[in-house]
């Protein structure tokens, strides 16, 4: 039954290619629209997505909080109200689904960072990126090993070797264990000279040098001429690792109830989550307004399409047709106006999608930046809904021309030219 | 029970007389005053008759035969055939009515024209539910017997009126109807294929025993019924028997 109804819809709709082209066009824009936006925004999100989730979705952030000095932060370092120290570190690894803390403290640019290495001396930048929270972003290690939350030790760039004159994979690697000299200066003059142990090479291409938190602390406690740098200032952030992504939420609020700030990668990744949430609900909402517009023009064509056929609708009574077979045969007809819609404005949309992906991505190469990841993505349910909602919007449009059809009084429908 | 059954049960009910129609009034509306189509009729008519309706157009001729076939109802009185009272049944007892007691003829045909003529035949049992292969074998069965058995495939714009019309006639009895209506069935053809129609529903009414009931104002078309009953200003003027 539903397939001769398909059959005989089909067939009156091909019977009319250029109205029904024209009809279908109006939800083809609408569903176009709403699968190129949400799918591009989708694609963006899934992107954000991965790129944050490389960071590491296990790793809690714990700050000091500040007081409000009004003061511009990047040159003011303002008070701690509640200082991170080593105390507070120990208490921290208590927090249940907590398997790692490690402190870090940052060495500001203005300190004037040096090495020296057989009597060569080259300026370094110190990084406060530790091993493991920020891994993904940090150069390969190409000899020894990696800080791993050790208390002290020295990553050096590939590049600050260079520069020293250490150029050879033979002499990095007789160079890992062994004592180097740091030099700290002020801009003033004054300066402190440190030992460090080489516990690694990095890839890095630019001249760095990574510290373990305890010889980060004895430069910034020459630096700040406090000895109790740490337990008056304390750390200058702790990286805490969750043993499970499901614990980092409830790790979060035990840290903040302890009165410390926390960032964590998944809270960055809730706030991208609402934000295209409400992005797609905006494009959908446009898109919807198109298929609501474009309703109208299927109200009107199978309005039409009624009145030509009244003497047909007539002619089907006298056969025998019930009200629901007439009421069922145009919205199966209105409602395959939808689906040709939804079907080719899935399929336009995706292509279009594509498109501007690949232009996007002309784009960033043109601008030197490199960028891998597809912007366009349809999920499963977009496809679904695109097409369940052009059927819907097609049936939903056909209902009261189907009522009209379906209560044409025979005799009349007959007589009907 | 399957509404085959109910047919039935119901035809099985009564002997003698397939239509009883009782001080039938229909009124029309019409720019502002009530217009009767039918002014009391008083008819019945057996199993096995060919009845014709004839007279001049407006004497309700047509009116009475919408109320036979169950698409329009009565004003007061009844209409009962095969034992339904059509006046007071449900939308789905006419529905039922229409689809399995009787089958209409009309003057103009009225195929769908975009139905090949075997599909234009398999329409009624579409609506019953029966599968393709079923209905392509019934089809293509009363198709050859109205000798059109070559022109199964053809649209009904590549078919000629007699032609259509016999299409038309073989879509009217599939379902295996009681009752046949006939609506001016050779007004819109030629003397000669007007003739054989006439000739292929004698020989219905005689081989099947079908009940027709033919509306025409054509003496000649009337002269094959076995009873001509004539309206005018809608009430039955006379009626005349004749002996087969």
């Amino acid at each position: 039954m539903i397939g001769e109804l398909v059959r005989q819809a089909v067939r009156n709709l091909t019977r009319r290619t250029l109205r029904t082209v024209l009809t279908t066009f109006g939800i083809f824009v609408g569903i176009v629209t709403i699968v190129t936006m949400v799918a591009l925004a989708a694609g963006v999100q899934r992107e954000i997505g991965r790129n944050v989730a490389e960071l590491g979705l296990d790793i809690v952030r714990v700050t000091p909080r500040t007081q409000e000095t009004g003061l511009p932060r990047n040159v003011f370092q303002a008070p701690r109200t509640t200082p991170i120290t080593p105390a507070v570190v120990e208490e921290l690894r208590t927090i249940p689904g907590v398997v790692a803390a490690v402190p870090v403290v940052a060495i500001p640019a203005a300190v004037d960072l040096r090495v020296q290495i057989d009597g060569r001396e080259t300026r370094v930048a110190p990084t406060t990126l530790t091993r493991p929270p920020f891994a993904q972003l940090q150069p390969k290690l190409i000899a020894g090993a990696a800080l791993e939350g050790e208390e002290r030790g020295a990553i050096l760039s590939r590049n600050a070797l260079e520069r020293l004159g250490v150029g050879t994979d033979g002499a990095w690697s007789r160079l890992v264990g062994e004592p180097i000299t740091l030099i700290a200066r002020t801009s003033r003059g004054e300066q402190e000279t440190f030992r460090v142990l080489v516990r690694g090479i990095d890839d890095g291409d630019r001249p760095e040098i990574t510290l373990g938190y305890r010889d980060a602390a004895d430069v910034m406690s020459w630096w700040n001429d406090d000895p109790d740098l740490l337990t008056s200032q304390g750390f200058d952030a702790v990286t805490l690792r969750a043993a499970s992504l499901g614990a980092v939420p409830a790790i979060g609020e035990a840290v903040t109830s302890r009165g410390f700030a926390v960032t964590s990668v998944q809270a960055l990744l809730d706030v991208v989550n609402r934000v295209f949430a409400i992005l797609q609900a905006l494009l959908a909402g446009v898109g919807g307004l198109a298929l609501f517009v474009a309703s109208l023009g299927v109200v009107n064509t199978m309005l039409m399409s009624v009145y030509e056929r009244t003497r047909e609708i007539g002619i089907m009574k006298a056969t025998g047709a019930s009200r629901g077979d007439v009421l069922r045969l145009f919205l199966v007809e209105s409602g395959i106006l939808g689906a040709i819609a939804g079907v080719s404005g899935l399929l336009a949309g995706w292509l279009l999608s594509l498109l501007v992906d690949w232009i996007a991505h002309r784009y960033l190469e043109s601008q030197q930046v490199t960028f891998v990841g597809s912007l366009s993505y349809v999920p499963w349910w977009l496809a679904a809904g695109a097409l369940g909602f052009s059927v819907l919007v097609g049936v939903g449009a056909g209902l009261y021309p189907a009522y009209r059809a379906a209560s044409l009084d025979p005799v009349a429908a007959l007589r009907h030219d | 029970m399957t509404s085959a059954d109910v047919l039935a049960a119901r035809t099985a009910s009564r002997d003698g007389h397939l239509i009883e129609i009782r001080g039938v009034e229909r009124h029309y509306t019409l720019g502002g005053g009530p217009v009767g189509a039918l002014r009391g009729v008083d008819l019945t008519i057996g199993r096995g008759e060919l009845v014709a309706l004839t007279g001049p157009s407006g004497s309700g001729k047509s009116t009475l035969l919408n109320l036979l076939g169950g698409l329009d109802r009565p004003t007061s009185g009844t209409v009962r055939v095969a034992g339904l009272d059509l006046g007071r049944a449900s939308e789905r007892e006419l529905t039922i009515h229409r689809r399995r007691v009787v089958g209409f003829i009309f003057q103009s045909f009225n195929l769908l024209p975009r139905l090949r003529a075997v599909e234009n035949v398999e329409l009624p049992l579409v609506w019953s539910g029966v599968g393709a292969a079923e209905r392509r074998r019934r089809a293509i069965a009363l198709l050859e017997r109205v000798r059109l058995g070559h022109r199964l495939e053809h649209l009904p714009s590549e078919l000629s009126g007699g032609e259509q019309q016999r299409v038309a006639i073989a879509r009217a009895l599939i379902n295996n109807p009681a009752l046949l209506l006939a609506d001016e069935p050779t007004g819109n053809l030629d003397s000669a294929t007007g003739r054989e129609i006439l000739t292929l529903l004698t020989e219905l009414n005689r081989e099947r025993g079908l009940t027709i009931v033919l509306v025409t104002h054509d003496p000649e078309v009337a002269a094959i019924a076995g009873r001509r009953v004539r309206l005018r200003d809608g009430r039955i003027e006379a009626v005349e028997e004749q002996a087969p």
